[in-house]
C-alpha cells in the first residue's frame, strides 16, 4: 500500500518499478510508530542533538540535523506520515527521512510499536518541514570490545571461563 | 562449554570479600586521603604501596576522620595460595560480569591478560584485588592504582572520576577534554608552566550540583612524552622522571615544576576541547554540547568499568551544565597559558 507501507516494502516496490528516489521517497512516509529497543539504548539530548549509546553492542551514535529532529519526533510518538504532511510531493527529504528511520531500525536503536500515531502537533510538523537536513548519523564502535566482545579467545571447554586451555 | 551453576560469579566474589576482610589484619596498611574519601589499603606488597604513594593525592585537609572509608586488600596467589580460586564459569564479558554482580550491590572486573580480579561491595565499601603474583598487574596501574575501586566508591557517594584535564585560577577553572593526540596534556602542562592551577591532567573527581560543577584532585601525576616536554622547554630530568612509562611518556608530579599549584578544588566554568591548529594565536569558539559529550563519554565508559548507564547520564548532566568550546591552539606555550588565563577569568566568547 503506497504511502503507508514499510520502508523496505516500498523500496522493493520502487526498485522493481525502476522509480527514482525522489519519486518513491514521498510514498515511504509510513504510519508506523517507533520506540527505543530496550533500556540498553540510552539517549541524551543536547540542545536538540543526541548522543545514543547501545549498551548491548557498545556502539554509540551522534545524531544531528534532520536525524535529531526525527529522533525527537519519533520518540514523542509521531509517524513519518503525520510529520511529513506538510512537505510537497517529491520533496527529497521524504526519502532522506525514510532512510534515516530505516538506519535507526537496522542498527537496533528503534523498533516498531503497535500503537497508532497521534496527529503530530503543529510544532513537530513545522520543525520537520523547516529542517533542511542533513540527516546525519555518525556511528562509533570503539567501545564494542569493552562491553560485548569476548576478551578470551580460547577457553578451556571443561573448566570454562576464565581458564585458558593448556598449551601444546 | 560447561554450564556454570547459578550465581557462580557472585559466590566467588563473596568468597574473595570474606577472605579480604579476614586477611587485612596480617597485611601492611596505609591510608590515603582523597577528596571526600579515605582509602585504606592493605597488602603484602611494599611495591604496591609505593605505587599508591607515588600516584595518589594524599590531602589531609580533604578527608577528616568522619568521612567514608574505602577498604581495599591487594593480595596475590603466589604469596597466598590459600585464597579462593575462580571456578569455571561461562564466558563473561565485562558488562555481563558487572550485570551478574549488580543485584548483590557489587561491582567487579576481570583482567583477562593479567588474570587479576577486582571485586567491590558497595554496602561494605570494601574490595579486593587479586593478582597472580607480586607485581603482576598492567603497567598503567602505576598511573592510577586502585582506579576502579575509587571509581566504584565515588559512584556510591554521588561523585565521579572523570577522564579529563583541568586548569584554573583563583578557584575557578575549565575541564579539558579530547581524544589522545588532541593536545589535552600539552595544554595542561603549558597552563601549569604559565602559573595556572590544576586538579589533574588525566583524571579528576567531579561533583555536579544544581548550580556548581566542582572538580577535585585524585592523582598527582601528569604525563608527557619527551617530544612534548622539549616543546615546552623541559627535559625528563627537570621533571624528576627517570624512565618513560609503557606509553613512552614520562610521569611526574607537576608541582615539582614550582609553577602552577595543585588546587584543592576548582569550580568549573566550561569544557574546553583543544585542537592542534598551529595558529598564530589561540582562539576559542563555541562548540555543540553533543561534541563535548563525544569527547568525554567514550573514554570514561571505556576506562571506568561498571555503572555505564549512570556514567552516561552523569556525563550528560555535566555537559549540559557547562558551555563547551573548541580551543584552536597557538604555537607558543606562554600565549596558550595567557589565553586560558583570560578565558577562565571570564573572557568567554
Amino acid at each position: 500500500m503506497l504511502g503507508c507501507g514499510s520502508f523496505e516494502a516500498v523500496r522493493r516496490y520502487a526498485s522493481r518499478s525502476r522509480l527514482s528516489r525522489s519519486d518513491w521517497g514521498v510514498w515511504v512516509l509510513s504510519n508506523e510508530t517507533y520506540e527505543v529497543r530496550s533500556r540498553d539504548v540510552v539517549a541524551e539530548d543536547f540542545d536538540g542533538e543526541f548522543v545514543v549509546l547501545d549498551l548491548l553492542n557498545g556502539k554509540y551514535y551522534s545524531l544531528a540535523g534532520g536525524a535529531a529532529v526525527l529522533w525527537r519526533a519519533l520518540l514523542a510518538g509521531h509517524s513519518l506520515h503525520s510529520l511529513g504532511a506538510g512537505l510537497p510531493a517529491g520533496d527529497s527529504r521524504c526519502a532522506d527521512a525514510a532512510e534515516t528511520v530505516a538506519a535507526l531500525v537496522a542498527n537496533g536503536l528503534l523498533v516498531p510499536r503497535s500503537e497508532p500515531a497521534p496527529p503530530a502537533p503543529a510544532e513537530f510538523v513545522a520543525e520537520f518541514v523547516r529542517t533542511q537536513g542533513p540527516y546525519v548519523i555518525d556511528a562509533f564502535d570503539d567501545l564494542a570490545e569493552l562491553l560485548v566482545a569476548d576478551p578470551v579467545h580460547d577457553v578451556d571447554p571443561e573448566a570454562g571461563w576464565p581458564h585458558r586451555p593448556p598449551k601444546d | 562449554m560447561r554450564a556454570a551453576p547459578p550465581g557462580t560469579a557472585e559466590l566467588f566474589g563473596s568468597d574473595l570479600l570474606r577472605y579480604a576482610a579476614a586477611a587485612g589484619a596480617g597485611a601492611r596498611r596505609e591510608t590515603f586521603r582523597l577528596p571526600g574519601l579515605r582509602l585504606d589499603v592493605a597488602t603484602d606488597d611494599d611495591g604496591y604501596l609505593d605505587l599508591c604513594r607515588n600516584a595518589l593525592v594524599d590531602a589531609p585537609e580533604q578527608a577528616p576522620l568522619d568521612l567514608p572509608t574505602l577498604r581495599v586488600g591487594v593480595f596475590d596467589y603466589a604469596h597466598r595460595p590459600e585464597m579462593p580460586r575462580p571456578p569455571g564459569m561461562p564466558m563473561l564479558v565485562p558488562r555481563h560480569y558487572a550485570d551478574a554482580l549488580d543485584p548483590s550491590d557489587r561491582d567487579g572486573f576481570f583482567d583477562v591478560d593479567y588474570g587479576s580480579w577486582q571485586i567491590f561491595d558497595r554496602r561494605e565499601s570494601a574490595g579486593i584485588e587479586v593478582l597472580r603474583g607480586r607485581g603482576h598487574y598492567p603497567p598503567w596501574t602505576a598511573s592510577f592504582p586502585l582506579r576502579n575501586f575509587v571509581h566504584w566508591m565515588y559512584l556510591t557517594l554521588g561523585r565521579r572520576i572523570l577522564h579529563a584535564g583541568s586548569l584554573g585560577r583563583g578557584g575557578h577553572g575549565v575541564l579539558l577534554a579530547g581524544a589522545g593526540g588532541a593536545g589535552k596534556s600539552g595544554t595542561v602542562l603549558a597552563g601549569v608552566l604559565g602559573g595556572l592551577d590544576s586538579v589533574g591532567d588525566d583524571y579528576v573527581a567531579v561533583e555536579v550540583n544544581a548550580d556548581r560543577v566542582a572538580a577535585y584532585p585524585v592523582i598527582r601525576l601528569m604525563k608527557q612524552d619527551a617530544k612534548g616536554l622539549r616543546r615546552l622547554g623541559l627535559d625528563p630530568a627537570a621533571v624528576g622522571a627517570e624512565e618513560p612509562n609503557w606509553q613512552g611518556k614520562y610521569e611526574f608530579d607537576f608541582t615539582r615544576l614550582a609553577r602552577g599549584r595543585r588546587a584543592p578544588a576548582l569550580a568549573m566554568r566550561a569544557i574546553v576541547m583543544p585542537r592542534v591548529a598551529h595558529a598564530a594565536r589561540s582562539r576559542f569558539t563555541r562548540a555543540p554540547s553533543r561534541l563535548a559529550m563525544l569527547a568525554l563519554a567514550p573514554s570514561n565508559l571505556q576506562q571506568l568499568p561498571g555503572g555505564w548507564r549512570d556514567s552516561m547520564t552523569f556525563t550528560a548532566g555535566l555537559v549540559r551544565a557547562l558551555p563547551a568550546y573548541f580551543m584552536d591552539l597557538g604555537t607558543d606555550p606562554g600565549e596558550i597559558a595567557d589565553a586560558l588565563d583570560a578565558f577562565i577569568a571570564g573572557d568567554m566568547p
